[in-house]
């Protein structure tokens, strides 16, 4: 009897503890990063993905609807990243609050200054375009430093006793990541200065906010539509282009086929790096500085011939 | 029935060219659907319609209604032997702000309950209904009228309830007015989820269906439903589907099941096959004893998927037919091409 006891008074405990807590569900490892910088000790956030999935292409698995009907804000990139899943996850969760237009809604997108958005009229020929622009934008400190705000605003809402808090961190954790963004622009100095064209080339088009923050130039993907995996022909065709370009590395997703990407190295002679796009807990990649390392190093080293 | 399908042609045309040129129609999203299916059969007394038909056409549109609620219609063109219909498959108002960890629907929808009778038919992972969902549901699924609620419970794992009333004056696909029954269809599932080895997750489910017509043909149905999938990057790279089911009709008893693997073999291609089976044990010689019986399909399939958006697969069906001490087998070959046009289809589980 004293033992069932004791084990409810610490169920209970946990329970107490649990609500003292803003529960935040982040769609991608990366947001739960920042978040978690931001809020902490005032948050307990949880990530749906892993960071080792294809963002693009998920389920609305149950477990996700069972973390986000417990949540008290849902944190999401946006810019139609999560459209396949996150939204049947959002309506069969039951909870009002983090429903698009709730208060417990956080869409991080809006707020970033959006590359690549398509202009003219956007159809399913084109591949799989993201009619509201390049969603990929968390690769880059810079961009990643403006989704800061819509954070601050959603965590200030729900949890208004701590809102000075989040604004305080929100800044402190803004200058690091511009401080970090500078470190990258360091470090791929040398390589931008010398630059008379582009060095590198893309799989996916997944890169270009963290090309535009450092300023390094893109050749260009060698998908010939977005989403869709390119052809032999296509292959040949880029692989020779990039060779007579002078391009040095392709770099790639972890999630890229690598079988295409092998067949790009055969006909090109360039190396291909595949980095890991977010950030990975169950593989040791906690940190979005290390992430930043992982990401600029691999290019550094390729196009510098060495390690810094 | 031309001028319906002129009406239905038209309003699909003017919804579409009023998203692409930017009308405000307040969030409304607009999502089209074709399912064509071409069938030969290649022995005699085979299923197979020997020709090439689109089996449905479907507009669906949903958006917020309001601050509070949702609606969802759902118009489709099907083919039934031969012969376009026209129908509502679907049109109710829902929430799932209203009352917490629950969502529910009014109006008009595909019964809550098992796997496939639940999605629509052009999603299923193989073209056609195995015999036991036809004997019990519908060729696509049991739809009706009705209020159907469901809660998510407040679980450290993933329990979800569902209970539906509807009219029950008609069931499965009917096209009559039907008549009141003695007691209306009502229904329920208990669905739970859990992770499996390999980075994969599965979905199990316990369904319950009663219905009593107004003949006093009382029918019950119960069943499982499992789906276990492994996804890697954008490619569902193995999965396993099935459902057994038993039903009581006053004194007679059926049951049935499918089990359906499948598994990505490359660049867009995935083989699957499906295995099910179909009895009716109630059935008895005229001076008793029991009649044996029952149907036997295998359906072997190949599927390419060419994006989210279209889809083609090749079907081959080996039906076993037993009625007493004989069996007749036929065969039948199927094609089925899919293509989605317009708001992104939502990845369900």
């Amino acid at each position: 009897m004293r033992r069932k006891i004791a084990v409810c008074l610490s169920l209970l405990m946990a329970n107490l503890v649990q609500a003292s807590h803003v529960n935040v569900v982040t769609s991608t490892t990366d947001l739960a990063w920042l978040v978690k910088e931001i809020g902490s000790p005032h948050v307990q956030v949880t990530s749906l993905l892993k960071g080792t999935e294809n963002p693009h292409y998920v389920d609305a698995v149950p477990e996700f609807i069972r973390l986000v009907s417990n949540a008290n804000i849902v944190c999401v990139i946006g810019l139609d990243l999560e459209v396949g899943w996150m939204p049947k996850v959002l309506s069969r969760s039951g909870n009002a609050q983090v429903q698009p237009g709730g208060r417990g809604y956080c869409e991080t997108g809006k707020t970033v200054q959006v590359l690549e958005k398509p202009l003219g009229g956007v159809d399913r020929s084109l591949g799989d375009v993201h009619p509201s622009g390049n969603p990929h934008f968390w690769l880059s400190p810079k961009h990643l430093a403006q989704a800061i705000s819509t954070i601050v605003d959603a965590l200030a809402g729900v949890d208004p006793n701590h809102a000075v808090d989040y604004v305080n961190k929100a800044k402190e954790v803004s200058g690091q990541l511009e401080a970090l963004s500078q470190k990258n622009r360091e470090k791929l100095k040398p390589i931008v200065a010398r630059q008379k064209g582009p060095l590198i080339i893309e799989y996916h088009k997944e890169f270009s906010y963290l090309f535009d923050s450092c300023g390094l130039t893109s050749f260009g993907s060698i998908e010939e539509k977005p989403g869709v995996t390119p052809s032999a022909g296509r292959l040949v065709s880029v692989a020779l282009a990039a060779k007579n370009a002078g391009i040095k590395v392709a770099i790639a997703s972890e999630n890229a086929p690598k079988q295409t990407l092998s067949r790009f190295t055969e006909l090109s002679g360039i190396p291909v790096v595949q980095v890991p796009m977010s950030l990975q807990p169950a593989k040791g990649l906690t940190s979005y500085v290390a992430l930043q390392e992982k990401l600029v190093d691999s290019i550094v080293k390729h196009l510098a011939g060495g390690v810094p | 029935m031309r001028a319906i399908f002129l009406l239905y042609a038209m309003t699909t045309a003017s919804l579409v060219s009023s998203l692409a040129f930017g009308e405000d129609l307040g969030g409304l999203k607009t999502s089209v659907s074709v399912d064509t299916n071409s069938q030969f059969g290649l022995s005699k007394g085979s299923e197979g319609n020997d020709r090439i038909s689109v089996r449905e056409a479907e507009l669906l549109l949903y958006s917020p209604a309001d601050h509070m609620f949702d609606g969802q219609l759902n118009v489709a063109a099907h083919s039934e032997g031969g012969v376009m219909h026209l129908e509502v498959h679907e049109a109710y108002l829902g929430s799932s702000k209203l009352i917490p960890r629950s969502r529910f629907r009014l109006g008009h929808f595909f019964l809550g309950v098992g796997r496939i009778n639940q999605i629509h038919r052009h999603d299923w992972p193989f073209t056609t209904a195995p015999r036991y969902h036809r004997e019990f549901f519908a060729y696509e699924g049991a739809q009706d009228t009705g209020l159907e609620y469901t809660y998510l419970f407040p679980l450290p794992f993933f329990l979800e309830v569902t209970a539906g009333l509807t009219n029950g004056y008609v069931f499965g696909h009917d096209h009559s007015t039907g008549s009141k029954p003695k007691t209306p269809t009502h229904y329920a599932r208990a669905v739970t989820y859990f992770s499996m080895p390999g980075e994969g997750g599965a979905q199990l489910g316990l369904n319950y269906l009663g219905r009593t017509d107004n003949a006093g043909t009382k029918k019950t149905l119960a069943g499982l439903d499992f789906t276990a999938k492994w996804r890697e990057a954008q490619v569902l790279k193995y999965l396993i589907q099935a459902e057994a089911w038993h039903q009581w009709l006053n004194s007679t008893r059926q049951w049935g099941f499918y089990l359906f693997p499948q598994a990505h073999i490359g660049d867009g291609f995935y083989v699957g096959a499906r295995l099910d089976y179909y009895t009716d044990t109630s059935l008895t010689y005229g001076g008793g004893g029991a009649y044996p019986n029952g149907n036997l399909t295998i359906v072997p399939s190949l599927l390419y998927r060419s994006s989210e958006f279209v889809t083609a697969r090749l079907s081959l069906t080996q039906d076993f037919e037993r009625q007493g001490t004989t069996t007749q087998s036929s065969q039948m070959i199927e094609f089925q091409a899919v293509f989605f046009l317009g708001a992104h289809p939502a990845h369900d589980f």
